[in-house]
């Protein structure tokens, strides 16, 4: 029987930030480090997402420490809000610890309008916006493509969008990675994959995906915020999707895999949805390049609802709604090559970011010019009816977390319980009389999805604030929620 | 047939049982459909499709999940949830299927993956096989 993480096992490194040592269990590699609030801390010992993070730091070439954020919560495998990075190139890569929705991520766009120029069309808004933007839960999206179409996805990414009339050209510089991974390689998406994918882009899925529209209730750092072009009062639309059914079967396909190979590398590992394989391995590189892949389709999807989002704007303000521009796109899913300082020596590895964010700091040449000397804005959403943040990513995040921060509120009620918690219709209700639309395929999402069923975000980004990872920028508040 | 579910804070966690192998993995069939759309298959009355499924795996827990993930990639390919299931060969590593799927509107639920994690067949005092069943939505 596995010894469960308990509160004498751990140590206190600062207000913010624990350790597990080494010391806990002979395989480790590693300790295990959690940034969080005592508060938090004493919630997440409860569930075993703790435990998780320690067979975590058993993983082949993991380097300084395997760490969670303050929304963390139980997964399978890799605790969601985990962070790992292994060495380039002879440690291992895990689909695990990027999760079945590779690339799920967040988009924000920054309106011309304020609150009070939309107060009275909310209503027409979220119906327009639940008819533009499909679940795509039953008979797929608005966007059949061919085969063909499909490869040029995987391997353009967002610029596809763009060259099909779904966006503009400036929309790709406020994407991470210009909205496309170098990596890719559609040869090694399976047939079975890009068939789910062929007609699922524009389209939000069910689960905790949304499009809301919020508006800005505070700001925190009005230098930051006039670079992130946010003010008061402020209408912005925030979309959080992935890379639907192909990310979902590019990750099942190769976990899969990486079972059967696992013992050609002598892996042993605690649990199988860490299965893993040398990244510099043949198995290694086509699931890379297969998850580079379903990135860029990703990328493109939330391009493209982004298209849907600005068509039901204009269907509802005309052209005095102005245009909604890209504020940022940030992956929350995902494993990247990136440089670190460890042990004062600066090294390639591989990070695995599963329900993190990346929270580059400002002078990064990754982030795009006008962001440049501020830092990469960082987008938490949290759950329906609450609020959500703008940060703006530090240097301290690259000493500490491998350049990362949280990427939510953190779920702590299982969905069935929410559901036996919640009525729905009377959440419905009570949202509305505080100004909020919602528009949902079922009450059972909505009860699912119920403020009650995640953790306070602002204690989470309070964390995250204070142990200067990420810095407070702007808060959201919702006036429309839309669902699958 | 029993299919209880469970809690679990990121998914959806079932665990069901079986008389035989074969009858576990009928139940972890209908269990995995009861999310995609609850009660569809007590109500279907026709099939629509047919499909040959060929399942190679490590071991028996294994063996189900891949079957299970094998089936809802051809939900999703198909738009059928495939509520009857025939084994033309059954043994502990590997199986041969038809299954016979119904045509649908639209999903309850999403079912992004059938994931490892927890997932044990063992044989319970009872004589019976059971196993736990985590779903990422």
């Amino acid at each position: 029987m596995m010894q469960k993480v308990a509160k004498e096992h751990i140590i206190k490194l600062e207000d913010y930030f624990w350790e597990i040592p080494k010391s806990f269990r002979a395989d480790m590699l590693v300790p295990a480090q959690i940034l969080a609030f005592e508060e938090l801390l004493d919630d997440i010992i409860e569930d075993r997402s703790l435990n998780q993070l320690v067979n975590v730091a058993t993983l082949p070439g993991i380097k300084k420490a395997a760490l969670v954020m303050p929304d963390v919560h139980e997964g399978y495998g890799f605790p969601i809000g985990g962070v790992a990075a292994t060495s380039h190139p002879d440690g291992v890569i895990s689909p695990g610890g990027i999760g079945y929705d590779i690339n799920c991520g967040v988009r924000l766009l920054r309106s011309e309008l304020q609150l009070e120029d939309i107060r009275e069309q909310l209503g027409p808004l979220s119906k327009e916006l639940y008819e533009q933007i499909p679940s795509g839960m039953g008979q797929g999206g608005n966007i059949r493509l061919s085969l063909e179409e499909l490869d040029q996805v995987l391997s353009q990414g967002a610029a596809w969008a763009i060259e099909n009339n779904y966006g503009i050209e400036e929309d790709l510089k406020f994407t991470e990675n210009k909205g496309k991974m170098e990596f890719s390689d559609e040869q090694f998406v399976s047939v079975m994959a890009k068939n789910r994918g062929s007609d699922q882009l524009g389209t939000i899925g069910s689960g905790n995906h949304f499009v809301e529209v919020d508006y800005v209730s505070e700001i925190y750092d009005q230098e930051v915020a006039r670079a992130f072009g946010l003010e008061k009062g402020q209408i912005v639309v925030l979309i959080h999707t992935g890379s639907r059914g192909l990310g979902h079967q590019v990750a099942t396909d190769y976990i899969r895999k990486m079972m059967s190979a696992m013992a050609d590398y002598d892996i042993k590992l605690r649990d199988r949805e860490l299965a893993c394989v040398p990244f510099n391995s043949e198995e290694g590189q086509e699931y890379f390049k297969a998850m580079c892949a379903a990135a860029n389709y990703a990328w493109c999807n939330r391009q493209i609802i982004t298209w849907e989002v600005r068509k039901a704007w204009e269907n509802v303000f005309g052209k005095k709604g102005g245009f909604l521009k890209v504020l940022y796109d940030v992956a929350h899913n995902i494993a990247k090559i990136e440089e670190h300082t460890i042990a004062g020596k600066e090294q390639k590895v591989i990070v695995h970011r599963k329900g993190a964010t990346r929270a580059f700091g400002p002078g990064s040449r990754e982030l795009p010019e006008a962001y440049r000397d501020f830092g990469q804005p960082v987008i938490i959403p949290g759950s329906m009816g609450t609020c959500s943040y703008v940060l703006a990513g530090s240097h301290r995040s690259k000493e500490i977390t491998f350049g990362s921060c949280c990427h939510g509120a953190g779920r702590r009620l299982s969905r069935r319980e929410a559901k036996r918690q919640v009525n729905a219709p009377n959440l419905k209700e009570e949202l509305q009389e505080r100004g909020i639309h919602i528009k949902a395929g079922s009450f059972r999402g909505i009860a699912e999805e119920a403020p009650v069923a995640y953790k306070d975000v602002n204690m989470v980004v309070e964390t995250v604030h204070t142990s200067g990872v990420a810095k407070k920028v702007a808060k959201l508040n919702p006036v429309a929620v839309i669902k699958g | 047939m029993i299919i209880e579910h469970l809690s679990h804070t990121a998914d959806e966690a079932i665990k069901v049982e079986g008389f035989g192998l074969d009858d576990l993995f009928r139940n972890a069939l209908k269990g995995m459909n009861n999310i995609l759309k609850k009660g569809f298959c007590d109500t279907v009355k026709r099939f629509d499709c047919q499909m040959q499924i060929e399942v190679e795996s490590t071991s028996k827990t294994c063996l189900l999940i891949d079957f299970l993930s094998e089936i809802l990639t051809l939900s999703y390919v198909q738009k059928a949830i495939f509520c009857g299931v025939y084994f033309s060969h059954f043994s502990k590593n590997k199986l041969v299927a038809t299954v016979y799927g119904t045509w649908f509107d639209q999903f309850e639920e999403e079912i992004k993956a059938i994931t490892y994690h927890e997932a044990h067949i063992r044989r319970t005092e009872k004589g019976l096989w059971e196993t736990c069943i985590i779903f990422d939505v």
